[in-house]
């Protein structure tokens, strides 16, 4: 058995672990909610908003 | 020889750029949230406080520290959703943004700049011993001690980060809960020892700018530099964790609201110390002493010492890996100890505390345009969708070699937009404000509202073609 480089194990262990995502049975890490999408978008609101105010002098 | 290679696969997947596939994760939202603030928590965030204290009242400093840096962590680390469901990191996302010998450049430069914090982190560590000491009557000579000092808080960080992921999650896991307690108490202590009434009391003051907006923006410039010092970072850890959203909320919430805790930590320490002897002091050292008596000169002692040597750990990590995806085939421990010099190096020389607040908006600017970038590419340009195999070269696949390795699209986004940024919005280095768009945007964010500009535009013209060459090479959704 010819021995491999250290090149040649980690595009191999690559190949193989892209080869597996590919398969139909490969189970993702679960994916956000929505809402994780409205917490993020409604902090970044409340942010904008209150900057508003400290820009505007309305809270000193 | 079997072991020694599956060794090998082992090391190379948590301390390298292979894949991380669902099985390998090691990271609750726990483990990545503690390990993420154990990073962001050190004494530089007192620094970054006490400076922007002095020119803002005590509400627009909490509003100025906390809402841009929640803002910018929010929308930078989008992309963490990427890392998290393919298990690789960011920087090898970027090889489709940049080029593949576009990120080992840029991976290179970044982390060479990225190392000068920690290089500030161990002079800050050293300074606040010194102080200690003195506290206690030990007078130790500062030519000999800070370097000495400074490198043995190097040489600590170090050793943690060979020990890597898994003795850094259990070295911040008890660590910065602790930390986390001992930030709550100096609150508690600065306003028990001055008033609320007399810290918000205290009267900004107008020698940074003429105007109170100019004042505020140039503390938001302060703030959002910061936020963009962690997004090459926070694009590392990520791919460690089990589920998109324990990645993303850990990531965000250590870096939008743990750190910007410490930062206003500091900034309600420097007022407290103001209220009490009329002048600001960002050494957390000093001021817990005089605020609270030199019981809780300990108290500091150990919050610097574990603080700093915790973030030399992490820190040392990341930078690392973001070189190892730029440069994969040099080994992760040979990396750490070369960055450990290389800190140590520059903790000796000195040059990057003397220019803290140029440095730090000068590397925001080269982020900036990356953070607009890739938020741009994932949600909008590329839709989430990347080839894999291109990514990782795999043969027959090189729908990102662009032009011999350089997406010049991508990198002409960043040029522009640094050099936008300078010449017609705030110059960094000077502290020059050059047009009303700082008002609205600071310059470290026109650099990112600008560089995920121009790379949108390009995605609708003709060079479309020459960005999304992978489309026909997309097999993993």
């Amino acid at each position: 058995m010819e021995e491999q480089t250290i090149d040649e194990i980690i595009l191999n262990e690559t190949t193989n672990r892209i080869s597996e995502m590919q398969g139909e049975d490969y189970e993702f890490p679960s994916k956000i909610s929505k809402i994780d999408v409205i917490a993020i978008a409604g902090c970044i609101i409340i942010c904008i908003f209150l900057i508003i105010l400290a820009m505007s002098g309305v809270i000193e | 020889m079997a072991g020694i290679t599956k060794d090998y696969i082992k090391q190379e997947t948590v301390t390298g750029v292979v894949p991380m596939l669902k099985g390998d994760r090691q990271y609750s939202f726990w483990d990545l949230f503690l390990a993420t603030s154990g990073f962001s928590i050190a004494t530089w965030c007192y620094t970054q406080g006490a400076y922007v204290a002095q020119y803002l009242s005590f509400k627009q400093m909490l509003i100025n520290i906390f809402c841009f840096n929640i803002i910018w962590i929010l929308i930078e680390c989008i992309p963490v959703l990427f890392a998290v469901r393919y298990g690789i990191d960011l920087w090898v996302w970027l090889r489709s943004v940049l080029g593949i010998k576009g990120v080992a450049i840029f991976a290179t430069v970044i982390s060479l700049a990225n190392f000068g914090w920690y290089a500030v982190d161990s002079q800050l560590f050293a300074s606040s011993m010194i102080n200690l000491f003195s506290g206690f009557g030990i007078s130790l000579n500062p030519k000999i001690w800070a370097p000495l000092l400074g490198v043995l808080c190097v040489v600590l960080g170090t050793l943690i980060a060979l020990g890597g992921p898994d003795i850094i999650k259990w070295t911040n896991r008890f660590l910065v809960t602790a930390l986390l307690c001992v930030g709550v108490i100096i609150v508690i202590i600065c306003f028990t020892s001055v008033p609320l009434h007399e810290i918000a009391a205290v009267t900004p003051e107008m020698s940074l700018y003429e105007s109170k907006l100019g004042n505020f923006m140039l503390s938001a410039e302060g703030n959002v530099a910061f936020a963009f010092s962690w997004s090459t970072q926070a694009l590392v850890m990520p791919r460690l964790c089990k589920s998109e959203r324990s990645g993303y909320w850990a990531t965000s919430l250590a870096y939008g609201v743990v750190a910007p805790f410490f930062v206003a930590a500091g900034g309600v320490m420097a007022l407290a110390m103001f209220a009490r002897c009329g002048y600001y002091e960002s050494d957390p050292t000093t001021m817990l002493a005089v605020l609270g008596g030199s019981g809780f000169s300990l108290l500091s002692l150990l919050l610097v010492a574990f603080a700093n040597i915790g973030t030399q750990g992490t820190g040392s990590y990341v930078n690392c890996m973001i070189v190892k995806s730029g440069l994969p085939k040099i080994s992760y421990k040979l990396l750490v100890l070369i960055a450990m010099v290389y800190v140590s190096a520059l903790t000796v020389w000195g040059w990057v505390m003397e220019n803290f607040g140029s440095f730090i908006s000068c590397a925001a600017y080269i982020q900036g345009p990356i953070i607009g970038m890739i938020v741009v590419d994932y949600l909008v340009v590329k839709k989430r969708r990347v080839s894999l195999k291109s990514l990782y070269y795999l043969e027959g696949h090189d729908a990102y070699n662009f032009t011999n390795g350089f997406n010049l699209v991508g990198l002409g986004c960043l040029i522009i937009s640094f050099v936008l940024g300078i010449v017609f919005v705030y110059n960094p280095i000077t502290g020059a404000i050059k047009s009303s768009i700082f008002m609205i945007t600071t310059g470290s964010g026109f650099t990112a509202i600008c560089g995920g500009l121009l790379y949108w535009i390009a995605s609708i013209t003709p060079l479309k073609q020459y960005m999304l060459r992978d489309r026909a090479d997309i097999e993993i959704i």
